[in-house]
Parts: C-alpha cells; structure tokens; sequence
C-alpha cells in the first residue's frame, strides 16, 4: 500500500467527539459492534495455542475471543510472532487449539471445512494447471461436476478481472495477478468464511495497493465473511469494517476497532483525515505492545 | 544459456557447428586409417561404414539382438522406475526411513553395480535374468533420489492449500504433490534409461548370448572388426535417438508441469 505514515504526522486533529474513532471501542473484549447470530458468524472462544519444541514451553496464543458477524470484513494486525497466521490455522481447522474452541454458524471446527477458503501469503498457483483448472480446483475436490465447475470457475475469474488469461500457466502472470487467480480459487467455492494469510504481503506497493482496490470491489460484491491477517495498518483500515489489534505473545485482542468509514472506498480515502485517525490510532496501540517486554518464551 | 542463442541464426550457427565438429572427427579417422596410422585391421575407414551398417540391420540376426536388447531395457526401467518411485515416496514420507536409506542409494550411484555379475550368473544363469537384475538397480538409483528430493521440495503452502480445501490422502498425492514433483522424477527418469541402456549393453558383452552388447563383444572375439565397428556405430546411434525422444518427453513434460 502506500507508504507508512508515522503517527506524528497525523495529530489528534481536535475533532469533535462525534468522529467514529472516538467511540468506546477499543479495550474491550466483548462488544461486536453488529447484531450477531448470522447463518456464518464466526465465533472465537477462548482460543489458545500452546507449542512444545524440546523442552521449551511457547505460549503462542493466551485468550482470543471473538466474532466475525455474518458478510463482515474483519482484519488482524499485531506484532510480528504474534501468533496472527496460526490463528487463521485454527479458525480453518489446520491446527487444533490447546484451549478454546472456534464456531461458523453453531458448528463446531473439528478439522479442515470444506466452506472455509484459505488465500495464502506465498503463491499457491498448482504451476500444472490452467488459471482456469487452478480456479476450479476446490470444487474439483468437492466433486462438483467437471461442467458446472468451469462454468462457476469462469464466472469467478471475470469477477477478478482475469477474463481472457483462463488457458494461461501461472508462470506467465505477474505476483498480482497469481494472487488474483488464488483469490478467485477460494471464492468460488462460496465460502462461509474466507481466510487470508497476508494475501499481499509478497507483492511490492503498488501491485499492493492495486490487488487491495480489487479485493474490496470483489468483496463489495461477494459479501463474504473475511478474517484477514496482515503487518499494514494502513491496509487494514481501508479494507476491514473491524481492525482487531493483537498484543505480544502469548497474545490475546487487545483492542477492537470499528472501521466507519463509509463504502466503497475510493483512492481518496487515504487523504481522509478520519482514515489517518484510526491509523493513529493502531500505530499509538501497536506502538505500546512494541515497547513492552517480550514475553511468553519459555514459561510454563 | 549465458548468451541469447534462442535467435534463428544462433541455433543455425550451433548445430552447424555440431555436424562440423562430428565430420572434422569422422574425417581424421578416415585419413589416419587409410594413411595406415591406425591399423585397418583394427578400424576400418568409416567411409565403409554406411554400407556395411545398412547390410546389417536388415539381417533376422539384428532383428533378434535388437528385440532383446530393447526388452531387457524396457524390463529394467520399468522394473527400476517403479521400484524407484515406491523407494522415493517411502523415503519422503517416512523420514527416518529416509534417512537411513539416503548414504546406500547415493553410494550405489558411484558402485559399479557389474560387479556382481559373477554371483548372479551363479544363481540366474546365462541370459537376460542378470543383466535386468543388475540394471534395475541402476535404474532405481536416480528415480528413488529424484522422488525423494523432487516430493520433499514440494512448496509447504501447496501442502497447507490441498489440507485447507480437505483433499483426502489420495488426492493430495495425485493432484497435488506427484504433479509438483513431476519434473524432478522425469529427470530422475532419464537418467535412469541412461544407465539402462549402458547397464544393458555392458552387461551383454559378459553374460548374454544375443543382444547388441553380446555382438559387439562377440565379433571383437572373431577378430571381425568391420562387424564390430558397424555394431558400435548402431549402438551409439540407438543411444543417440533414446536420448533424444527422452528429451522431447521431457520439455514436453517441462512445458505442462512447470
């Protein structure tokens, strides 16, 4: 995305009480700012994460609790180690938790779902396959018939503007667009909820900045849950209705902030001074985690 | 390639220079035979070569070396191939197992494996027993490495990606990680016919009674030397088109898999 901006650059601009930023949100666990109970609200209870590696005890995650409401766009920032991407495993059954337990409308994660979609952080484009075949390639496992399977994975591949590379290997697309085709291969399978790992985190700012703009006109359209994990404050607050703020390990939500800024998003959002409010705001919470000692290492 | 030789003119001009440099040899043995240098009851002139190749291989005689020679290869790498990969995909899956079995099958690749003709003849008796035994086990060598490493350097996110969509055990081994590790077994594979058709001809000259190998060694023994050159020349001539069908297969391979 672009640059980073040190929150000095932005003081406190003596705005009202009235700007969103200002609203009670941040510090508490518990209050989503959305009715919950959606057909797809994603539930974090109490989730912990505990790792043993020859002797030594790492307390990854501590206490994270939460909920993504149905068709919400829910992002989480943090220190780095601090256990952001094994959440993400959890809430996709890849890792089961030491403690808590995650929900996607009532059920129970036990293990990999099939209406969960994962994107990753490093390409994983099958260099085998067509965009088209890579597309598809989740509702090839699902079983779905080879016809109705290209024609849904088509349909997707318009909605993020790859119209026309459908016979294309991912060697000859650029990061973006491989990111494109990874973007389009976990829709298309109409997940419940979609997990992204960083999605942009190998790309360089502006295919950064761009493949970010798609998303949200993709998302505008889908209406997908999203949990999404990312380091750019900035990047989450112009996609995210709710930017969840993580502290050090063993880390726990240490703030929930919502997002109001009203949609679609256009460029001029980020010269919006309630955009570089809240991005103040993370970089202030960031901040103070980053002071505080590490902990969490070899406890028991 | 360090410079562009893709150009037209740059790959006329290298394989121009690669027939010149096969003729400039083929001519020097030509003068150094017929100048008597080299003993024509040693070599022959190539320039008698042709026809005396063209002769042979419309004899029944190389009909039936030919066919043996071709099973015992064909036996020996499907045997090797198919041992190789089961090895490979045992020695990647378990670790341990891997790793206990890694020192061997590298050792095995500087081990020449004819040694141990002797001990076969012994227990298989003259034939094409051997010679496929001692082949496979070349065989195995280069496929089982290559499975391994080509399995083992299978990226962890396309792992992490066939677990999140749920593939089952059965789809992650065949649209996921055979296919990844494809181009690395091809070349296993290849290698592996190489040595299959070497560990082959080799063996022929020793423990056969037919075969390309056998004939050559044969007619070495007959002090037929225009026999013996002729057959050498089929044999690199055949060595010559397996290694370049092999190379097809595997830019075609390239091409789809990478």
């Amino acid at each position: 995305m672009i640059g980073r901006m040190t929150p000095e650059a932005y003081p406190e601009s003596g705005r009202a009480a009235s700007s969103p930023v200002d609203q009670p949100l941040v510090g508490t666990m518990d209050d989503t700012p959305v009715a919950s109970g959606g057909a797809n609200t994603v539930r974090l209870d109490g989730i912990a994460m505990t790792f043993a590696s020859r002797g030594i005890v790492t307390r990854a995650i501590d206490d994270v609790t939460g909920e993504i409401p149905d068709g919400r766009f829910v992002s989480v920032v943090g220190p780095s180690g601090c256990g952001k991407s094994t959440l993400l495993d959890v809430v996709c059954g890849l890792q089961r938790p030491t403690a808590g337990s995650v929900s996607i409308g009532g059920d129970r994660v036990e293990g990999p779902q099939r209406d969960t979609a994962m994107v990753f952080q490093e390409d994983s484009t099958l260099h085998w396959r067509t965009v088209e075949q890579n597309v598809a390639f989740g509702l090839e496992i699902l079983g779905v018939p080879r016809s109705e399977r290209l024609r849904r994975a088509r349909q997707m591949i318009k909605l993020v503007g790859l119209d026309g590379f459908e016979q294309h290997r991912p060697r000859q697309l650029s990061g973006g667009m491989k990111q494109r085709v990874a973007i389009a291969r976990a829709l298309v399978v109409e997940p419940r909820i979609l997990l992204m790992d960083e999605p942009f985190g190998a790309l360089d700012q502006q295919t950064r900045w761009l493949v970010g703009q798609e998303l949200t006109r993709i998302w505008e359209e889908t209406r997908n849950s999203v949990l999404f994990v990312t380091h750019d404050i900035q990047e989450a607050v112009l996609l995210s209705d709710e930017v969840w703020m993580m502290s050090r390990r063993p880390s726990h939500v240490k703030a929930k902030l919502a997002i109001e800024l009203p949609r679609p998003r256009p460029a001029g959002t980020l010269s919006d001074p309630i955009f570089h409010e809240y991005t103040a705001k993370l970089w202030s919470l960031l901040r103070d985690e980053l002071d505080s000692s590490p902990s969490g290492i070899g406890e028991q | 390639m360090v410079t562009d030789l893709t150009g037209r003119h740059m790959r006329f001009v290298v394989v121009t220079t690669r027939v010149l440099v096969l003729a400039a040899f083929v001519l020097l043995l030509e003068v150094l035979t017929q100048s008597g240098s080299i003993d024509q009851t040693i070599m022959p002139p190539p320039s008698e070569l042709p026809d005396s190749v063209w002769n042979t291989i419309q004899t029944t005689q190389f009909a039936d070396d030919l066919v043996r020679t071709l099973s015992e290869v064909g036996l020996a790498v499907a045997i090797g191939a198919a041992a190789g990969v089961v090895l490979g995909v045992l020695s990647w899956r378990v670790p341990l197992f891997g790793q206990a079995v890694e020192p061997y099958l590298v050792t095995l690749y500087a081990v020449p494996t004819l040694v141990f003709y002797p001990i076969l003849l012994a227990i298989m008796g003259l034939g094409s027993g051997p010679i496929v035994a001692i082949t496979s086990v070349m065989v195995v060598v280069p496929v089982a490495l290559n499975t391994m490493v080509g399995l083992r350097d299978v990226s962890p996110t396309l792992v992490k990606l066939s677990r999140s969509v749920s593939c089952t055990p059965r789809q992650m081994y065949w649209k996921v990680l055979f296919p990844a590790a494809t181009p690395l077994v091809m070349a296993g594979l290849k290698l592996g016919v190489m040595y299959g058709i070497v560990g082959t001809i080799a063996m022929e000259f020793m423990l056969a009674d037919r075969g390309l190998g056998f004939r050559i060694g044969n007619d070495y023994l007959n002090f037929a030397m225009l026999d013996m050159w002729t057959n050498i020349v089929i044999v690199i001539a055949f060595a010559t088109l397996v290694v370049w069908l092999l190379g097809l297969v595997e830019r075609r391979v390239r091409r789809d898999m990478v």
